[in-house]
């Protein structure tokens, strides 16, 4: 442990070699403040370890796919709802047209014949293919 | 507007090549930031991938207050201090002087302080010397000697008072001294 005035003494050393390193001056003749200038050369020197060369460009691809996805993730499952809802009201429109009287007919047995069927089932398989489409985005990005 | 703001935008606006321009410009403070606090080189590079993202993600509160570097390493710095935490690793040295000395005990021992090439030996020495600092004092001389930030710079970086980071500068650049005190009695 240094005392007060040992302190102040490295300090005032530090702070030479310092400048001198700054200024570019010459060996200085205060060994003490040599040693710390070689400290400071030393602490000037480039790291053995650097980034690859492509890691900038690395970086910003990740960020656009990231960005990608994110656009992907925000849109696809409501586009697929729509396209699913839309394509399901037609399909099931003519799909259902010659049934839909006798389904009506066993509906109404149970008291459900004023239910939108033709628009309730698509837009649960809309949904349920909405939800997997968000489970595949979520999957891809792991 | 600053030129910080005018990249930013850019980014921000997603004009082609903008970002990548923003991560080539600071990956070296990024890289000399987490290289000195985690000192594992794949280590280090994943964390610098993940400071640029991190950065991608809050670019929005960046207001251009103050210098888009400094809040840039701060956010390398942050996510460096986590990673240390994790892995138990304290930021500064817990031991005493004594047991501080023992530490460089012996990593002189090949280095010819009076030789042909005495002062690139004794860098060589000196740099074998840092990697056994606390990640603190390896990581503020690196940034203030190497990348020749402000002493309020670092602060503002590390969030400490300018007074703790002059100690530690201290402290630092006065173990590495000691460190090379054997060899130069003898010589």
């Amino acid at each position: 442990m240094m005392n007060p005035s040992q302190q102040e003494l490295e300090l005032r050393r530090q702070a030479s070699a310092e400048a001198a390193e700054r200024a570019g001056a010459p060996r200085s003749a205060d060994p003490d403040i040599e040693v710390y200038r070689q400290v400071i050369r030393a602490a000037r020197q480039p790291l053995a370890d650097q980034l690859p060369a492509d890691f900038a460009e690395r970086v910003a691809r990740l960020v656009h796919a990231d960005e990608q996805i994110g656009f992907l993730d925000r849109w696809l499952p409501m586009i697929a709802a729509g396209v699913l809802l839309i394509a399901g009201v037609f399909s099931s429109a003519a799909m259902l047209g010659g049934a839909a009287e006798e389904v009506a007919a066993a509906l109404g047995s149970l008291g459900l014949e004023r239910l939108p069927w033709s628009m309730l089932m698509p837009a649960g398989l809309a949904v349920g293919l909405a939800g997997a489409a968000e489970k595949l985005i979520s999957a891809r990005r792991g | 507007m600053n030129d910080d703001l005018v990249l930013v935008a850019a980014v921000q606006n997603a004009e082609r090549g903008a970002f990548e321009r923003l991560v080539r410009t600071h990956q070296g403070l990024v890289w000399h930031v987490l290289i000195r606090l985690v000192q594992q080189a794949e280590d280090a590079r994943d964390l610098s991938q993940e400071t640029f993202l991190r950065v991608h993600q809050r670019l929005a509160q960046f207001r251009g207050d103050s210098p888009l570097a400094g809040w840039i390493a701060r956010i390398a710095y942050h996510i460096g201090l986590r990673h240390l935490q994790r892995k138990r690793i304290p930021l500064e040295s817990e031991l005493s002087d004594d047991a501080e000395h023992d530490v460089f005990a012996g990593i002189a021992g090949d280095v010819d302080v009076e030789g042909a090439h005495a002062d690139g030996q004794v860098i060589k020495l000196l740099e074998r010397g840092m990697e056994r600092l606390p990640p603190m004092q390896r990581m503020l001389l690196t940034l203030y000697h190497l990348e020749e930030l402000g002493i309020a710079e670092i602060a503002n970086i590390t969030g400490q008072p300018e007074g703790t980071i002059k100690n530690s500068l201290f402290r630092a650049r006065h173990r590495l001294r000691q460190m090379l005190e054997p060899k130069l009695e003898v010589a």
